[in-house]
C-alpha cells in the first residue's frame, strides 16, 4: 500500500486531472473496493455499481478538501452507492442500533493470515451490517475513527459493532470448522 | 498490522480477486469511463474559468471567436501558482509543437564535450521528429558504443506507425526498427518530449521557484534534484545510477505551456560520470503539421546500420516460446538461468562477452547483422517474459536446468493467474492453463 505521502500526491495529481494519477488510483483501490462492494450486495451488481463509485470519484475528487480522508471519502462514495441501490431494489433493511456492550472497551481477538478461508466463509454468512464494518476493519485497516466517519455513526456504535460482529463471525468459524 | 495486509490480501484472493492485478474488462470499463470523464471536464474547465466573473463574460464572446479563428485558447492564472498538471493537460490540447533544442554531453574523462543543436516537431498523436541542425565536438572523447552526433540527422519516434527511425545523412545510413506494443517505454521516453518531462517532474520531489521573467514572458519556474528522475534520453538517464540531477522548467503563467528547459544530469558507473546537459527553447505551439512532416525519406543509396529492419517484441508469453524455441533449436538445450537467456544465447552462438555486442555484430555481413540483432532481441524475450511476472507477483518458477525439449509432460516454466489457476509451458513448449492441484501432481513429477 503507497505511503500516506504517496497518496496524498495522487489525489492532488487527481485532482489537476492527470490521467495516469487516476489509473493509478484505479489501481490501487480496484480489487479492495470489489471486495467491500460485493460483500455489502450479491456479485450481479458489483460491476455497475463499481462503475457508478469511479463516475462519482471522477466528479468530485476536485472538492475533497482533506486529501489525506481519500480512502474514508471514497468508501462513504461506495457505501451510499450501494444503499443506492438496494433502496432502490427494496433489498436494503436499516441496521438496528446495538447499545455498547461493557466489554467492548478492548477487543484482542486478531483474526490471521491462516484463518483467511474459514474468515471469508463466514463473513458471507453473517449479517451485512456486521459484515461491512469487519470488510473495513480487515480490508483498509481503518481505525474505529475511520470507520465511524464512513458509515457515519459514533465511535461507541463502531465499537459495539464490530465487538458483536467478531462474535458472530467466530460462532460461523466454529460452527463449520469445530 | 502487516499480519492485517497479509491477512487482506488473502480475503481478497479466497474471493478469486489478485490484490496486485486487475483484469482487462476492468481496466477496460474503467479507461472508457475515464476518456468520458477527461474529455467533458477539458470542455467544463475553460467554461468555468471564464464564466467565474461578469466582467469575464462580456470578454469571453470576443475571446472565443479569436481563439477559434487562430485554434489557440487563452487560459488565465489563477493567481495562486500553476499546477504542472494543468501545464500537462494544456500541452495535450495543442494540434502540434515545435522547439528547439541544445544537448552538451562532457565525456567520461572530462577533457572534451559535444554539443548539437536540434529542432523537434511534435504532433498531438504523439510523433516525434528530431533534425539535428549543428554539431560541434571541442576535443569530445566518445565513450565506447557511443555515436557521435552528426548534422541533418534525423529521428523519427513513431508510436502511430510502431517504429522508430534514425537516419544519418552524412553516412547515408539509416536505422528503422518496429515495435509490436504501441505502449513500449522506448516511446514514452522521447527525446525530452515537454509532456515526458513534466510528467517524470510530477512522479519526483520538486519545488516551485517562484515567478521571473525571461524574454519580457512572466513564468514561473518548477525544478527537481530527486536522482529518480529519468532523463529523457531514452535508455540512458533511466538505467544509469546518478550523481547528480538538476531540472529546471519555466511555464508562462498566462498560457500555462512551456517556456524554457534546462536539464543537468551526471550519470555514474559502467560510464563513468558522463554529463548531458539539455536545454530546450523557443517554443513554438499549434504549428500547421503537413501531411508528409513524420514520414522518413529514406534515400535508396542509404545502407542500414542494422543491416535490416529490427523488430522489437513485446513481452509475452507467445514471445517468450519464441525465444525459448530458438535456443532449443540452436543448442538443444534450454537456458540454465533464465535470467541470462539472452546472454547464454549470445555467448553459445559464438559472441565474445569481454567485447561490445555492437562491435561485433557491425562487423558481420549486412545480412548476417540484421539476423543477429533480431536473433538476440528473440532470446531475450524469456529472461524479459520472467522479469515482468516477477514484478506482477504472478510467483513465476522455472525448471529449465532439468527439463529437456520434448518433454511434453513436464513444465517448464509455470506462474500463477488466479488463486487455483496456474498457466505452465511444457517442456515441449505447449502451454495450458491448470488448476493447483494438476500443477501439485505435475511439479511432484519433475526431475530432483
Amino acid at each position: 500500500m503507497e505511503s500516506q505521502k504517496q497518496l496524498e500526491n495522487i489525489v492532488i495529481r487527481c485532482k489537476s486531472g492527470q490521467r495516469e494519477a487516476f489509473e493509478q488510483l484505479f489501481e490501487l483501490y480496484q480489487p479492495r473496493l470489489k471486495y467491500y462492494v460485493r460483500r455489502l450486495n450479491s456479485n450481479s451488481e458489483t460491476d455497475d455499481i463499481l462503475q457508478d463509485i469511479w463516475i462519482k470519484v471522477f466528479r468530485k475528487i476536485r472538492k475533497l478538501k482533506e486529501n489525506s480522508s481519500f480512502p474514508i471519502w471514497l468508501y462513504r462514495i461506495a457505501r451510499n452507492e450501494v444503499f443506492l441501490r438496494f433502496r432502490q431494489n427494496e433489498k436494503f433493511v436499516e441496521l438496528p442500533e446495538e447499545t455498547e456492550h461493557p466489554e467492548c472497551k478492548e477487543d484482542n481477538y486478531e483474526f490471521s493470515a491462516e484463518d483467511a478461508q474459514k474468515l471469508h466463509n463466514a463473513l458471507n454468512k453473517i449479517q451485512p451490517y456486521h459484515r461491512e464494518v469487519l470488510t473495513l476493519s480487515f480490508i483498509e485497516q481503518m481505525t474505529y475513527e475511520q470507520i465511524a466517519e464512513v458509515i457515519g455513526c459514533n465511535i461507541g456504535t463502531v465499537r459495539s459493532r464490530i465487538f458483536y460482529a467478531k462474535q458472530s463471525l467466530r460462532k460461523e468459524m466454529e460452527r463449520n470448522h469445530g | 498490522m502487516d499480519n492485517y495486509k497479509k491477512l487482506s490480501e488473502e480475503l481478497l484472493k479466497n474471493d478469486g480477486i489478485d490484490p496486485a492485478n486487475i483484469s482487462d474488462s476492468e481496466r477496460a470499463m474503467f479507461e472508457q469511463l475515464l476518456d468520458k470523464h477527461l474529455i467533458s471536464e477539458q470542455k467544463t474547465v475553460l467554461w468555468r474559468i471564464i464564466m467565474k466573473s461578469n466582467i469575464m463574460k462580456l470578454a469571453a464572446a470576443a475571446m472565443i471567436i479569436i481563439a477559434c479563428s487562430t485554434g489557440i485558447i487563452f487560459w488565465k492564472s489563477t493567481g495562486s501558482g500553476i499546477a504542472l498538471g494543468d501545464v500537462l493537460t494544456r500541452i495535450e490540447q495543442v494540434s502540434g509543437y515545435t522547439y528547439q533544442m541544445k544537448t552538451i554531453v562532457t565525456d567520461p574523462e572530462q577533457r572534451g564535450t559535444e554539443t548539437s543543436t536540434a529542432t523537434v516537431l511534435v504532433s498531438k498523436e504523439g510523433d516525434l521528429k528530431m533534425t539535428v541542425t549543428q554539431v560541434d565536438s571541442n576535443n569530445f572523447q566518445k565513450p565506447p558504443d557511443w555515436q557521435n552526433s552528426t548534422v541533418d540527422e534525423e529521428w523519427y519516434l513513431l508510436p502511430t506507425s510502431n517504429s522508430i527511425v534514425f537516419i544519418f545523412h552524412e553516412k547515408k545510413e539509416y536505422s528503422r526498427a518496429f515495435i509490436e506494443n504501441p505502449k513500449h517505454h522506448l516511446y514514452k521516453k522521447q527525446y525530452n518530449e515537454p509532456r515526458e518531462i513534466i510528467k517524470q517532474i510530477l512522479n519526483c520531489e520538486h519545488k516551485s521557484l517562484g515567478q521571473s521573467v525571461i524574454d519580457g514572458i512572466t513564468v514561473e519556474g518548477f525544478q527537481t534534484t530527486d536522482k529518480a528522475y529519468q532523463g529523457g534520453f531514452f535508455g540512458h538517464g533511466e538505467t544509469l545510477p546518478k550523481k547528480k540531477v538538476d531540472v529546471k522548467l519555466w511555464v508562462d503563467v498566462n498560457t500555462f505551456l512551456p517556456v524554457k528547459f534546462e536539464e543537468d544530469i551526471i550519470t555514474s558507473g559502467e560510464i563513468e560520470d558522463i554529463r548531458i546537459q539539455n536545454f530546450i527553447y523557443d517554443f513554438r505551439w499549434n504549428v500547421i503539421i503537413n501531411p508528409g512532416d513524420f514520414e522518413p525519406n529514406i534515400p535508396e543509396d542509404y545502407n542500414t546500420t542494422l543491416g535490416g529492419d529490427i523488430i522489437i517484441l513485446d513481452t509475452n508469453e507467445e514471445n517468450a516460446i519464441k525465444g525459448f524455441k530458438l535456443f532449443t533449436d540452436s543448442f538443444d538445450k534450454y537456458p540454465i538461468d533464465i535470467q541470462r537467456s539472452g546472454v547464454d544465447y549470445g555467448i553459445n552462438s559464438g559472441l565474445d562477452p569481454n567485447s561490445s555486442v555492437m562491435e561485433q555484430v557491425n562487423k558481420m555481413s549486412e545480412e548476417e547483422k540484421t539476423g543477429k540483432i533480431n536473433e538476440l532481441l528473440t532470446s531475450q524475450m524469456p529472461t524479459d517474459f520472467y522479469k515482468m511476472l516477477v514484478k506482477e507477483n504472478k510467483e513465476p518458477v522455472y525448471y529449465g536446468e532439468t527439463v529437456k525439449p520434448d518433454d511434453s509432460s513436464k513444465v517448464l516454466l509455470r506462474w500463477k493467474l488466479e488463486d487455483d489457476q496456474y498457466r505452465i509451458i511444457y517442456g515441449d513448449l505447449q502451454a495450458e492453463t491448470v488448476t493447483k492441484e494438476k500443477l501439485t501432481e505435475l511439479e511432484a513429477a519433475l526431475p530432483k
